[in-house]
């Protein structure tokens, strides 16, 4: 019988990396959770100590992500977005973080690497606005079936929650 | 000793504008062009004042968030409360702050060097009862940002872990020979002093290059304030952890203190639990991670400081020559 290949990517990656990839899961907001695993922090550390390891990441990646491996997809996608946020190619770590939102939006670890990695691209209204009103933003994702839409649209959506949030807060101080 | 400096005409408006003298030095720094950017909390209500300020001296800001409450205890019940370490406070936007709200501010020479700072600078806060932390990619990189030394660094990477280390005490261990005033972080949260990263050693050799560059440029802008900056940092030390230190009126003679005026230096003074303990005595040596103190050769009290999970206290006594 064919091995599972998720579990081959995972031997191959501890193989480089030294430490487990495991499959990702959903940091739901109700579930209170600062973040639900350490694998950036653990990726930032190797990156620090090691640089050509997370080259040799980079590598691997292509063939992992052309796999198509639907279960596995959403951790594939962040793990992109880790390794080119790293390597400080922020339009693709944003690319891949996007995906990784198409994939699971309800994962609060997805939005929050999407904006910082915003941040480092100077689209600073658009992180703050995932910063400040992640709430709203996860939930009307969701709510409106946006997954697949275009950057474009998901910036229309985050400035005008952001608009509206803030007017709320600024009547409800005036009050 | 540790009174709030005026300096006579060097960036003096800055201690007026922050009601604080604290990274005043940090701001000669930047002026000087001796460090390449810094951040800094400014009250909103002042903030076009301190816009104004970094024009004269020819300096480049950009703001990011707003901190509100800061330090009130119940931000630590939020998620992702328990990694807080030191200033805890609400973030919101700029546009919604009140006006004695903070708003933290990058500022530099160089436009490039502001925007290197500011996308590694984010600073923790907590939006709607959660912590927003950055990736640990950013911590790492803010550093260099601010222009620490590279052995400095990668000495913070690996001994940085509250739960593991207690980093000042890591450093004392790396340290080799006579401690450099030069190298002395204790009292980075006050006026005194050149240097306001962790060094990698008491007398790290990048370290004491940077802050003896600097020292020089503010003599010649202030040497009075530089002579109050040297006789601090060459005061003896008893250090804990990073909140808990003190500084004494005293000499450290074969391993023992012996002191007259005991001062708490860390920031936060809630955090203050043996001044009046030390103030009993005028003599004191550390031991197995005992603190001894006698009052004319005779043991008057004790502090234990067994292991810990969080925030090791790890004492020993230093002074910088």
């Amino acid at each position: 019988m064919a091995k599972n290949p998720f579990i081959l990517i995972q031997k191959e990656f501890k193989k480089i990396a030294g430490f487990d990839l495991k499959l990702r899961r959903t940091n739901l907001l109700i579930d209170q959770i600062e973040r639900r695993d350490n694998l950036f922090e653990d990726l930032s550390r190797l990156y620090f100590d090691n640089p050509l390891k997370v080259k040799k990441l980079e590598k691997s990646l292509k063939r992992w992500l052309s796999l198509n491996l639907s279960e596995e997809l959403e951790t594939l996608f962040s793990l992109a977005g880790y390794v080119f946020y790293l390597e400080e190619n922020f339009k693709k770590a944003k690319k891949f973080f996007l995906k990784a939102i198409s994939s699971n939006s309800d994962n609060y670890d997805n939005w929050r690497d999407l904006a910082f990695s915003l941040r480092h691209l100077g689209e600073n209204d658009i992180a703050y606005g995932i910063f400040f009103n992640f709430d709203y933003i996860v939930y009307y994702y969701k709510y409106l079936e946006l997954e697949g839409i275009s950057y474009q649209e998901l910036k229309k959506l985050i400035l005008k929650i952001n608009k509206e949030a803030n007017a709320k807060k600024n009547k409800s101080a005036k009050n | 000793m540790f009174e709030q400096y005026f300096p006579k005409i060097f960036c003096r408006e800055f201690i007026s504008i922050k009601n604080s003298d604290r990274q005043l030095i940090m701001f000669m720094a930047v002026v000087l062009g001796i460090k390449p950017a810094m951040d800094d909390w400014i009250p909103k209500e002042r903030l076009t004042r301190f816009v104004n300020l970094c024009h004269k001296y020819g300096l480049k800001i950009k703001k990011d968030v707003a901190f509100s409450n800061i330090d009130d205890p119940s931000i630590k019940t939020a998620v992702g409360g328990e990694t807080l370490t030191t200033t805890i406070a609400n973030g919101i936007q700029v546009s919604l702050a009140n006006p004695n709200d903070m708003i933290h501010v990058f500022i530099s020479k160089s436009r490039q060097a502001l925007d290197e700072a500011f996308v590694n600078g984010w600073y923790p806060v907590t939006i709607k009862n959660r912590v927003i932390q950055k990736p640990y990619i950013d911590l790492l990189k803010f550093g260099y940002g601010l222009g620490y030394p590279d052995c400095c660094i990668k000495f913070f990477r690996h001994f940085n872990d509250w739960r593991r280390y207690s980093h000042l005490f890591e450093i004392f261990k790396n340290t080799k020979g006579t401690p450099s005033f030069l190298c002395n972080p204790f009292t980075k949260d006050m006026v005194y002093g050149y240097i306001y990263h962790m060094p990698c050693s008491f007398n790290c050799k990048k370290t004491i290059y940077l802050a003896g560059e600097l020292r020089e440029a503010i003599k010649e802008k202030e040497p009075e304030l530089v002579e109050k900056i040297d006789e601090h940092l060459k005061m003896p030390f008893l250090i804990f952890y990073e909140t808990v230190m003190y500084a004494f009126e005293g000499e450290i003679k074969n391993d023992r203190l012996y002191y007259k005026e005991v001062y708490f230096i860390a920031r936060f003074d809630k955090e203050n639990p043996y001044q009046k303990i030390l103030k009993k005595g005028n003599c004191l040596f550390v031991e197995n991670r005992k603190v001894i103190i006698l009052k004319n050769g005779k043991r008057v009290a004790i502090i234990n400081c067994p292991k810990k999970d969080w925030a090791n206290k790890e004492p020993f006594l230093i002074q910088f020559r």
